[in-house]
């Protein structure tokens, strides 16, 4: 076997938008930076398929004729303007080349060639059909299936006319030249029909294996590409979506299997699904209590539910979270006008100073913001990253206490919501950790000062954006129930606040105790049980 | 000969990861730095399709060893 040297490559953000108007996967993931930050990912993520042209572009030319069997598997999301390295290992039968950033594999692909003649699994879904010379135009807005109704979408033909010519530009500039046309239009058609018709808008994309022959169709002109989508095969329960399909162009023809998730769209707390946990009270009126990071997940929970008992919030948010702070306001009706916009830079003290104008007094703040949480190997390539991202973290946290520290009243209760997982770090996630470590010890140091009653808050497993992941709610606490166990907490702690703060220790909220026991919850309460109910 | 039921786990384990269990059917989670959550369900709806059983919930979420998806799957196989 022989491994070669290994190259690096950088897609930018310019080639992303040049893929995505090329293929006509314009699927808000890749291109929509605001729809992005909705997302785990919380920023655009490069097409793998063009992460795919990249390895591609670094085989020897060897292995890009004929008829090959090319498997893929997308293993991580790849960024923008993000060096990534490609490792080849050749050998007499196969090549098999892995896009990744030190330690961690992101894209991997192994390239054989195709035994002709041999059972294709593709046969038996093809047969029937015809491929359909009608030319439908791309779309430019993605479908939007669900869970219930992905199953509707039967067999599907048509005429698929990407940029042939800026495909092969793009290729041009990743070392891909050789690459033969007809497997950039099958991996180009395979990027758009995930992203944009099936499983469309809330897909992820998690294999695609190529057949590829060369021999192209006669009378196709050389834009044309027919192609045909057996049903697509769902699972509800796993949202795993498998497709089969075949394109032909003036080139060559592709068998085309996609393996992706459907992603559940995460349900957003309401005044309404809280009521179902904690009542409305007036326990709080004339209290002033600052949220930073109130606008989604638990902290909209929190701000949410501290307007319900009556307290004036201030609501520190970034630009991009004016309209989730409208939809909170007009979801509490009259009460909306308890909450207050404070839009700034949580991070930055003059521009958090200058939102908090003139002085007020704080019975309570909430430290709540995550920034979206990248998956990271310990390693010495992820060093950096990973060590950012503690940064940005402990910002988000230490900044508004340094800026408020003459704000907040003697005996006033801060929360600091740190998570389950300083007790049970997941895999891939050693900097959250270390985050939320160093955020209970600045608790620990607040606490020992004796001015405010401190409490860590170690939230169990949420269902929220930023933990969309394959296995969407499965295992999770709703975040109602957190937060009213947080704000019940913090009820009881301003109502003590002029008796010392006792032992000079943060009270710590395990995620047990903000768990509902399982004698106590209904199925409809715990994860597993919105997954059968939906 | 017909396989067993740990043979076809690991084998469904190797046909989705791209590389055998490191540790047979003992092999976790966090000795395959490939097994994330993504894969994880790709690898349970193969269980699911090759012994055409449903795995409980918490066979869902990444944690378990290979070997509890052979006990399980040949159970309700």
């Amino acid at each position: 076997m022989n491994t070669h040297a290994w190259p690096s490559v950088t897609l930018g953000d310019s080639l992303v938008a040049r893929f995505a108007k090329a293929s006509g996967d314009v699927n808000p993931l890749h291109v929509d930076a605001t729809y992005s930050r909705t997302t785990p990912y919380g920023r655009p993520v490069v097409h793998g398929a063009l992460g795919a042209f990249a390895i591609l572009g670094q085989l020897p030319s060897r292995w890009l004729v004929g008829a090959m069997d090319i498997r893929i598997r997308f293993r991580q999301a790849i960024f923008p303007n993000t060096r990534y390295s490609i490792r080849i290992n050749e050998s007499e039968n196969e090549i098999e080349a892995i896009l990744h950033r030190g330690e961690m594999e992101m894209i991997s692909m192994v390239v054989k060639p195709r035994v002709l003649g041999a059972a294709n699994v593709f046969d038996k879904c093809m047969t029937n059909g015809k491929l359909d010379d009608n030319i439908h135009p791309l779309s430019d807005t993605p479908r939007l299936l669900t869970h219930d109704n992905i199953n509707e979408v039967g067999t599907e033909t048509g005429c698929y006319r990407p940029d042939c010519i800026e495909l092969q530009n793009l290729c041009d500039k990743v070392d891909g030249a050789a690459i033969p046309k007809h497997w950039l239009t099958a991996l180009a058609w395979a990027s758009y029909w995930t992203g944009m018709r099936t499983p469309g808008r809330d897909a992820l994309l998690a294999s695609i294996r190529l057949r590829v022959e060369p021999g192209g169709k006669s009378g196709f002109t050389e834009k044309d590409s027919r192609y045909m989508v057996a049903d697509p095969t769902f699972d509800r329960r796993t949202g795993s979506c498998q497709l089969n399909a075949q394109l032909e162009d003036s080139t060559g023809k592709a068998e085309i299997a996609i393996d992706s998730i459907l992603r559940r769209k995460v349900p957003q707390v309401t005044s309404e699904s809280l009521k179902r946990y904690i009542e409305p009270t007036a326990k709080l009126n004339h209290r002033r209590i600052m949220v930073v990071g109130g606008t989604r997940g638990l902290g909209r929970g929190l701000t949410l539910a501290l307007a319900q008992q009556g307290a004036q919030v201030l609501v520190v948010h970034r630009e991009h979270s004016r309209g989730r702070l409208a939809e909170i306001r007009k979801d509490l009706g009259p009460h909306g006008t308890r909450l207050l916009s404070l839009c700034c830079d949580a991070t930055n003290a003059q521009d958090l100073t200058e939102a908090l104008g003139d002085s007020l007094t704080l019975d309570g703040m909430i430290l709540a913001p995550t920034p979206p949480i990248p998956s990271l190997p310990l390693g010495t390539s992820t060093t950096a990253p990973a060590l950012n991202f503690v940064e940005q973290s402990l910002q988000l946290a230490w900044n508004p206490l340094a800026v408020c520290t003459e704000r907040l009243a003697d005996g006033a209760s801060i929360v600091m919501l740190s998570s389950s997982a300083v007790e049970d770090p997941p895999a891939l996630w050693p900097h959250y950790v270390a985050a939320k470590m160093a955020l209970e010890g600045l608790a620990q140091y607040c606490a020992r000062q004796g001015r405010w009653r401190v409490t860590i808050a170690r939230s169990p497993r949420l269902w929220t954006e930023l933990t969309n992941s394959a296995t969407g709610p499965i295992g999770t606490v709703p975040i109602e129930f957190v937060a009213k166990q947080i704000v019940e907490h913090m009820i009881s702690d301003i109502e003590d606040r002029h008796r010392d703060p006792r032992s000079h220790k943060a009270t710590v909220l395990t995620a047990d105790q903000l768990s509902p026991t399982r004698d106590a919850a209904t199925k409809s309460e715990i994860g597993l049980g919105m997954l059968n109910a939906e | 000969m017909s396989q067993t039921p740990t043979d076809r786990i690991v084998a469904i384990f190797t046909d989705i990861v791209g590389t055998p269990p490191i540790n047979g059917v003992d092999t976790l989670p966090s000795d395959v730095p490939a097994w994330d959550s993504l894969t994880h369900i790709k690898f349970v709806h193969a269980v699911e399709n090759e012994f055409d059983c449903e795995l409980p919930e918490e066979f869902l979420l990444v944690g378990k060893p290979l070997r509890d998806f052979a006990i399980r799957a040949d159970e309700q196989g």
